[in-house]
């Protein structure tokens, strides 16, 4: 195969949509680095993005010039809702959502990434917005059946685009709809069973999703970084909005156990700070560091605050606070150092 | 495969869990297995929408129609538009076959009714809605599904009931288990 042969072999596989440009990039920027090279617990080395200032200066753009387009649209509508009737209610929500949807599966194939990440973003979240709009003037109610029904074909819809366009943001949207799914259905089995919400059953359900998002993000950058030997900023942006979401759907409940479970909450706050350390994800560090200054301030506040009087545990929030933070920057640099 | 596990494996999580809680949930149920059918009455004298001149009572085992208790308070106007009927709609629940039938006085009267609350095999009827409110109806409400229930212990099963022009403030009432 000689230079033009593969020069169109690329240009084929850009236009159908086998290979995106921030792959493209990568894989300039990774060059002969294999995957080979890296530990499984993959250490997301970030391509560093040669863009010029005007292709910067268009990504930007693109961003302001699409907030502002929606702040013109939301405000638009807001003073005109009564008087666009029906037909320009669901129009102005669903049909822009519509809009949105072709527009990124028009532009995924071209160099206009950026904007076809935003124009699926803007119809994931006008999606749900315009089905309210239509049930509303239409007086259906919004059942729970009806929930599950449309997350459902919502998540399905959003993941087999994904299957062909490869875009980053239509992961989040997927997992957005089945999360969506997961806690509609649960909430049908509680109420079908008649039985009131278990406090402690939902929050092992919050868990459990928790370490779903973990799996799913772990999955995906080893996937990508097994191919090559560097991931783009927002296939990094991607998994650490899901480690984000892993860690606080596993604290937030764990910390909410009561009695023994006080205690055993330290033990899996700090397993979720080590883990931190181990995926590399900083925001999983600090946000379990986070909840270690909570913890000790609402275990002590309930088993001592009595004994010791409210000063006294002033006194030793602050330091214990400094403290941890201190000591949390320690070991994240000592981590490092050794890794 | 091997290559996706992580991945696999976080989405089967999810589906993994909801089949543990609906085990969990609705085993339960499944010991709801009541062997007598009970009566209920609607509608039941208020303030606002009905006034019925006789209501019910069991007598040795036999529905009787009395005179209404029922005294309009006297710090409430009486609306002009406040109904005034002979007595609350009768309603047979069916508990085999899950049926709803509106019955008539006369047939009531046929039956050998136990007044309860506790049936002989140990289970109670409870109106109105259980549902899961709060934060679970950000997914849909669903309070339609049952506005009755069957329990017996821990174990509950939702029934609907629901009947025409019947609103949950103006009541079901219990009248008795069918011997």
């Amino acid at each position: 195969m000689d230079k033009s042969q593969l020069i169109t072999l690329i240009n084929e596989k850009l236009k159908d949509g086998t290979i995106n440009t921030a792959e493209l990039k990568s894989l300039i920027s990774g060059n002969s680095e294999t995957s080979s090279h890296h530990s499984a617990i993959g250490d997301y080395p970030i391509v560093e993005e040669h863009l010029s200032t005007g292709e910067k200066m268009m990504k930007v753009l693109y961003i302001i010039g699409s907030v502002i387009l929606l702040a013109g649209i939301v405000i638009l509508l807001a003073q005109n809702w009564d008087e666009i009737g029906f037909i320009g209610r669901v129009a102005s929500t669903l049909g822009i959502a519509i809009v949105s949807y072709v527009i990124g599966w028009a532009l995924s194939r071209g160099e206009h990434d950026t904007l076809s990440q935003l124009a699926f973003a803007i119809s994931a979240a006008l999606i749900p917005a315009g089905i309210a709009v239509f049930l509303n003037e239409v007086d259906i109610r919004l059942t729970n059946n009806l929930v599950i029904s449309l997350s459902l074909v919502i998540a399905v819809f959003f993941a087999i685009t994904q299957y062909y366009v490869r875009n980053r943001i239509l992961i989040l949207i997927t997992i957005i709809y089945s999360t969506v799914l997961y806690y509609a259905v649960i909430y049908k089995i509680f109420d079908s069973s008649q039985m009131y919400i278990l406090d402690d059953i939902l929050k092992i359900a919050v868990i459990m999703m928790g370490i779903a998002y973990y799996l799913i993000s772990y999955g995906y950058i080893k996937n990508i970084l097994e191919n090559r030997s560097k991931v783009t900023k927002e296939e990094n942006a991607v998994s650490g909005v899901l480690y984000t979401a892993g860690t606080l759907s596993i604290l937030i409940p764990f910390v909410t156990f009561d009695g023994v479970f006080d205690f055993i909450a330290f033990l899996v706050i700090f397993a979720v700070a080590y883990l931190g350390f181990f995926i590399k994800s900083k925001v999983t560090f600090f946000i379990a560091t986070l909840f270690m200054v909570i913890q000790i301030i609402s275990i002590t506040a309930e088993y001592f605050a009595d004994s010791f009087g409210w000063p006294f545990m002033l006194i030793l929030f602050g330091g214990l606070i400094i403290g941890i933070a201190f000591s949390s920057i320690k070991i994240w640099k000592s981590l490092e150092k050794k890794d | 495969m091997k290559k996706n596990l992580p991945i696999l494996v976080g989405i089967a999580l999810p589906i993994i869990m909801v089949l543990i809680i609906a085990a969990l949930t609705v085993i339960p149920t499944f010991k709801i297995q009541p062997e007598h059918d009970f009566i209920f009455a609607t509608g039941t004298n208020d303030y606002y929408n009905s006034y019925y001149k006789f209501e019910y009572e069991i007598k040795e085992g036999k529905i009787q129609k009395v005179s209404s208790s029922y005294v309009y308070p006297n710090n409430y106007t009486k609306p002009n538009d406040l109904k005034e009927m002979d007595s609350p709609d009768l309603y047979l629940y069916e508990v085999k076959t899950e049926r709803l039938r509106k019955i008539s006085f006369e047939e009531a009267q046929q039956y050998v009714i136990d007044q309860g609350p506790t049936s002989v095999d140990g289970y109670n009827v409870d109106f109105g809605y259980r549902g899961n409110y709060g934060i679970g109806d950000l997914f849909g409400s669903s309070r339609d599904n049952y506005n009755a229930y069957i329990t017996k212990g821990d174990a509950v099963k939702g029934i609907n009931i629901s009947v025409q022009n019947q609103n949950y403030y103006s009541g079901y009432s219990f009248i008795g288990w069918i011997k």
